[in-house]
């Protein structure tokens, strides 16, 4: 008991608690740098898949106590600067989702994993939809919707191998202390 | 410890510190807009940002890239194998045909070279090129590349993007390791084309799908499917007679352009200097040739 204690308050085992607590922004900045390779697929060429929403909305539900909204605009901002797209647009949307994902976390708590996929289909079907008006409105211009649409059956379909990343990484992160 | 934090301090801090969260959370969402609105307004102020973040982000792409196209080698290597009677017995009728249309270059090249002499003419030829990997693309609403070459390695804003196939884009953006390709299907692309047999002028205008659109052509142009679009040189920017494409449709809805590189993923792409400074080395960043590409021309913004 006494050992467990030393080893707490130890500065190896607070730095080890603090990397594992740095995770989720970690595997957000990964996927945004993962949506910026080229993959050379042809039904890539002309739509990437919102990689990034993906993790935002996995974090937003089981641990949105490690990924505050200054980190969500910091991502969202990276992304959008590697790119190359408006800037802000993504920081805003992430936002967005995360606020929306936040507000019903407690609902998807315990429940099958269809039924956050069925959530994530609905959150990145909003997302995509803002994600082409807020394109339009900075681009000033009109945009085949066509692109959005396919980005979004992409993302959907990238869900689930995702999910299972993440949710190896979830296993590292240090629970909460709350709930311990 | 969780017990005594339901106290009832904690019961009247608590509503205060989520109300707190959500103003900040406000602020947060706040900042995107204005970003955005920023971004719109003065579309310039991102680009040092932007390349900043490039050129720290070029060596982890660039990493990550290499298995990407391992593989893609692998599978092309695969699909090789397999077509390789067919593919055989395919380029030996092009040889065929091409040794027929050699022996016609050469004549016209003796010819043309004849005519020069007469004419005195300055022909404009690459000064020097610099050939970089892709590291990177756009999202779906941009088309653009990623280069792990920039400025140190000789990069230019404004050189020519070019693949085997033909023109593909121009350097919007230069950092010291990278560089960002604005392709020519990019919704802020507009590159001045003209028909190679016809000789019509018109402005290649990318709108983001696959087949950019001809704009500005004049009334009499008469474009007929499978055209082929090639590079005017009309403001500087690129010299004549690079290749684009070819018209794909012509119609009341407009004149599509089905370009040589649509079908390409390039792994290597080659920018090329050809010493026209033109208008694209001081364009902005998104807003190509329009403003200088001819005094008769209207911006092309819908």
């Amino acid at each position: 008991m006494a050992f467990a204690t030393t080893m707490r308050s130890g500065l190896l085992a607070r730095m080890d608690h603090f990397a594992r607590g740095l995770l989720p922004l970690l595997t957000a900045l990964m996927c945004v740098v993962l949506s910026a390779v080229p993959s050379r697929l042809p039904m890539f060429a002309l739509v990437a898949p919102a990689l990034t929403l993906i993790a935002i909305y996995y974090w937003s539900i089981y641990r949105p106590d490690l990924l505050r909204g200054f980190f969500i605009l910091a991502i969202g901002l990276f992304q959008d600067l590697l790119i190359g797209s408006a800037p802000g647009v993504t920081s805003f949307i992430l936002l967005l989702s995360y606020l929306v994902v936040v507000s019903q976390r407690r609902f998807f708590h315990g429940k099958s994993f269809g039924v956050v996929w069925w959530g994530f289909m609905l959150i990145a079907f909003g997302a995509a939809l803002l994600t082409w008006i807020s394109n339009m409105f900075v681009l000033n211009a009109w945009i085949d919707p066509k692109g959005a649409g396919i980005s979004w059956v992409l993302t959907i379909l990238l869900y689930p191998p995702f999910a299972a990343l993440l949710s190896q990484a979830h296993k590292l992160v240090p629970v909460r202390e709350l709930d311990a | 410890m969780a017990k005594r934090a339901k106290g009832p301090d904690t019961r009247t801090a608590q509503p205060l510190r989520t109300f707190a969260q959500r103003a900040v959370f406000l602020i947060f969402l706040a900042c995107s807009i204005a970003l955005m609105v920023l971004g719109r307004t003065d579309p310039d102020s991102f680009e040092r940002a932007r390349m900043q973040v490039t050129d720290a982000a070029a060596p982890i792409l660039d990493v990550l890239v290499r298995p990407v196209d391992a593989m893609n080698a692998l599978v092309e290597h695969g699909y090789d194998l397999l077509y390789l009677y067919q593919e055989n017995e395919r380029l030996r009728q092009e040889v065929e045909r091409l040794m027929q249309w050699q022996a016609v270059a050469r004549r016209l090249e003796v010819e043309n070279s004849q005519m020069r002499e007469l004419l005195t003419f300055r022909r404009e030829t690459v000064k020097r090129f610099v050939t970089g990997r892709v590291i990177g693309t756009g999202g779906t609403f941009v088309r653009s590349l990623l280069l792990n070459v920039g400025e140190i390695q000789g990069a230019r804003k404004g050189q020519a993007a070019v693949i085997g196939t033909g023109l593909i884009g121009r350097v919007a953006e230069v950092g010291l390791h990278s560089s960002r390709i604005l392709l020519l299907t990019d919704l802020n692309s507009r590159v001045p084309v003209q028909i190679e047999s016809s000789r019509a002028r018109a402005i290649l205008a990318g709108d983001n799908t696959a087949f950019p659109r001809l704009i500005y052509g004049a009334a009499n142009s008469d474009l007929q499917p499978g055209q082929r679009v090639v590079t005017s040189g009309d403001a500087g920017a690129f010299p004549p007679g690079l290749p684009i494409g070819v018209v794909a449709t012509a119609d009341e809805s407009g004149v599509r352009v089905q370009l040589y590189s649509s079908d390409e993923r390039p792994e290597l792409v080659r920018l090329m200097d050809f010493g026209l400074d033109g208008i694209l080395g001081s364009a902005p960043q998104g807003v190509a040739p329009t403003r200088s590409v001819g005094s008769d021309m209207r911006p092309v913004r819908p």
